[in-house]
């Protein structure tokens, strides 16, 4: 009986590789050797909060649906980085920050979340929990009739969706900006990314929102991990290009190898 | 020592580890194990379930209580009320089969409100559909061709009229659409993949409750 | 306000009761528009066609109510062909409401009525299994390990079906319905990368797009796409309901659709040319 399963040594070697890389690059992102470009959609965020003070109009921050135990935990713990960051500056701005939650394991960590960002400020006295992060429901269009209907009754002058979104996203991009909110949208659920693209003002496609979350928390091991993304992408152009190019001429090598 | 930090972090190392092993080697030992894990991962999703429910009632019965202007009350004691009738009915005339009032409500109900907030989806796509496909620069107008020829493929009656929309339907599908969503979802299972690894080694700690 | 301006901006009311009207037309009174099938679900139906009699498929019903007047009439379709093929079928639920949704599905098949099939011995609903990937995997695993009821409680050990069912060795082909993109890629990397099994799945229309590189590289044999690929399993099969239905209602509201696209693009261009001028 082999040791390594047929099919999957070359990914485990692959995967080593990858565990060396983010090493190396959490060791040059605390030596501050690795920089991050600004992401368009991540501008706009402090844009949005300072237009709905000008207008005297809340702001929504929506995390979407996900949980920690589910296969979309990563783009939740995304969408919490920028909930913490929209926080901070709300409370510095004096923005209303209204972020509607749906899933019971995530709640108590935003609302500690949104609590610190605050207290930073030293304007804790100003936040109301059961009014700013109320839980709605965690069934999908319960929740989503719930945001849409806050929305209609409140107006925010901006909305920021940041994490996994499912069918409500839609509703969401199109009652945003019928109210005439500035939206930033984004999520790496390939099925929801077009509808943000159609409708927001600026979209974070994919794995933005994952760089987005390394850039606002500022550590530098964050932004290392980034870089080893980065460089493993990287290798997926070169050996697609590559081979791409092999099997037009009939030379499978690299398929084969990968297939190992 | 930090105990409720460092105990998580050494379970979640070591079953990370194990379903690496399950995944990338023949160890009989090893499947065995993951099998078990995976069986209790079953039990914890359950369980779960519960907790949702318990955070319903604790949630909502607390703004009933309060009864505060502008919080919507009204809608939280009504759903209070169908949670209850819903879990008392059901546990109460059995399964799902056996049970026509159980039946009755949610055919009557749910079902139908469910449907027609997905259904709404339609109107919402439409009304999109008219704001957004508008070639007002180069990028717009790419959009505008691209979703103007897949509805029309999309449409039955106009490919059985002439099946050329269906096949261009098929090439925007094929090499256009299907390249670039392998390239997004390449970029998604690299970061997947490492912060996999950040979870595993430690750095990614948001599923504990902290930064 | 000129005409091309108010074309430009027509309110949300007037789109989306043109929007009701549309639907509500061919709802009331079908005309049996011509339908082309598509490759991904005639591709289904030859996967399903291919197996021989006695063979087992895995079936998860992996959607809800708010995914049933779409996907509802496929999943019928699929069983009609597969009791018509006097295939097994062993059905679970990695959706909550799944459960939920197999009398609606079974009430449309009626496969003791119309195919003299024998629950236990042809068919079993061992119901929802929670975990979604770690559900899929648990079954094609080891079934017996995981599960050891039927949805109605009756052990499995006691149903001929399952005697010779313990893992993804004895399954012929894995088919899904979902709305979940979670449970259709999960089927991919549990069934077809662990295991190499033949899988057909159907989604929304709308997941269509992302679900097609599976199909383009072979991970999956059909796709049955929404209302639309549930309209050709139906066709394909020759048991026409609900999708069939729906697909004159399709055409009709994405053709106004498209009419809005026109107006809304014309209105707009003309209306920037009375500014210049």
């Amino acid at each position: 009986m082999a040791i390594l399963t047929e099919g999957r040594i070359v990914p485990l070697v692959a995967l080593i590789l990858v565990w060396v890389a983010v090493y190396i690059a959490i060791n040059m992102g605390k030596e501050g050797k690795i920089k991050v470009r600004r992401i368009a959609g991540l501008d706009a965020i402090e844009e949005v909060v300072g237009r709905s003070v000008e207008m005297g109009r809340p702001v929504f921050d929506i995390i979407g649906m996900g949980t920690f135990t589910d296969s979309y935990a990563t783009q939740t713990v995304a969408g919490l980085s920028i909930l913490n960051y929209v926080a901070g500056l709300s409370a510095r701005l004096g923005a209303d920050l209204v972020a509607p939650q749906a899933s019971v394991d995530v709640m108590p960590v935003a609302i500690e979340l949104v609590r610190d960002a605050y207290n930073v400020e030293g304007k804790l006295d100003e936040l109301n929990v059961d009014e700013q992060l109320p839980y709605l429901s965690g069934t999908q269009f319960a929740w989503a009739s719930g945001i849409i209907g806050m929305a209609a009754r409140r107006k925010p002058a901006g909305n920021i969706m940041i994490g996994p979104f499912w069918a409500e996203s839609m509703m969401f991009a199109e009652t945003f900006d019928r109210i005439g909110a500035m939206q930033v949208g984004g999520t790496a659920r390939t099925y929801q990314i077009p509808f943000f693209a159609a409708l927001c003002d600026y979209c974070l496609i994919g794995e933005e929102i994952f760089a987005a979350g390394a850039y606002v928390s500022g550590e530098p091991s964050q932004i290392g991990t980034i870089a080893a993304q980065d460089w493993y992408k990287l290798v997926a152009i070169a050996l697609s290009i590559v081979g791409a190019l092999l099997s037009t001429v009939g030379v499978n090598i690299i398929a084969e190898l990968l297939a190992r | 020592m930090d105990y409720k930090r460092d105990i998580p972090l050494a379970i979640t190392f070591l079953v990370g580890v194990i379903a690496i092993g399950d995944y990338y080697t023949g160890i009989e030992a090893v499947t065995q194990t993951f099998n078990v894990i995976k069986n209790w991962g079953i039990v914890l999703q359950g369980f779960a379930l519960g907790l949702g429910a318990v955070n319903l009632f604790r949630v909502h019965g607390r703004r009933v209580s309060a009864r505060k202007e502008g919080t919507d009350w009204v809608f939280s004691a009504v759903l209070l009320i169908m949670l209850a009738v819903h879990i008392v009915i059901g546990l109460m005339t059995g399964q799902y089969e056996q049970g026509e009032t159980y039946n009755w409500l949610y055919n009557s109900i749910y079902l139908p409100i469910s449907s027609t907030m997905y259904s709404s989806l339609a109107f919402y796509m439409a009304y999109g559909a008219y704001k957004v496909l508008r070639a007002r620069n180069f990028d717009a107008a790419l959009l505008f061709i691209t979703a103007v020829l897949v509805i029309i493929g999309n449409t039955p009656m106009f490919p059985a009229i002439y099946p050329g929309f269906f096949h261009m339907r098929e090439w925007i599908f094929g090499p256009i659409v299907s390249g670039a969503y392998r390239g997004v979802r390449i970029g998604i299972g690299i970061e997947a993949v490492v912060l996999g690894i950040k979870t595993l080694i430690g750095m990614e700690t948001g599923y504990l409750g902290r930064r | 306000m000129s005409i091309w301006e108010k074309l430009t901006g027509l309110p949300r009311e007037i789109v989306m009761t043109l929007v009701m009207i549309s639907i509500i037309i061919p709802a009331l009174n079908p005309l049996g528009l011509p339908l082309m099938t598509g490759q991904m679900s005639q591709d289904w139906y030859d996967a399903v066609d291919a197996l021989p009699e006695g063979s087992v498929i895995l079936f998860d019903i992996g959607y809800g109510s708010g995914g049933y007047p779409s996907l509802g009439p496929g999943n019928i379709a699929a069983f009609h062909q597969m009791f018509d093929k006097d295939l097994k079928i062993v059905i679970m639920a990695t959706a909550l409401e799944g459960t939920l949704m197999y009398p609606l599905v079974m009430a449309g098949v009626d496969p003791e009525g119309n195919y003299g099939a024998v629950y236990g011995e042809d068919y079993v609903f061992i119901g929802y299994v929670a975990g979604t990937q770690t559900a899929m995997a648990g079954v094609l695993g080891d079934l017996h390990d995981l599960v050891t009821n039927d949805y109605q409680g009756n052990p499995i050990s006691s149903m001929p079906i399952l005697d010779d069912v313990n893992g993804a060795d004895d399954i012929d082909l894995v088919a899904y319905v979902t709305t979940s993109g979670d449970i259709a890629e999960g089927w991919v990397y549990q069934a077809y990368s662990q295991y190499s099994m033949d899988v057909v799945g159907g989604t929304l229309s709308m997941m269509t797009t992302s679900i097609k590189p599976y199909y383009d590289s072979g991970q999956l044999l059909g796709i049955m796409d929404g209302i639309k690929g549930a309209a050709d399993l139906e066709f394909l099969t020759g048991h026409a309901g609900d999708a069939i239905v729906s697909s004159d209602i399709l055409t009709f509201s994405q053709t106004l659709v498209l009419i809005f696209i026109a107006v809304g693009n014309i209105s707009w261009f003309m209306s920037k040319k009375e500014v210049k001028s």
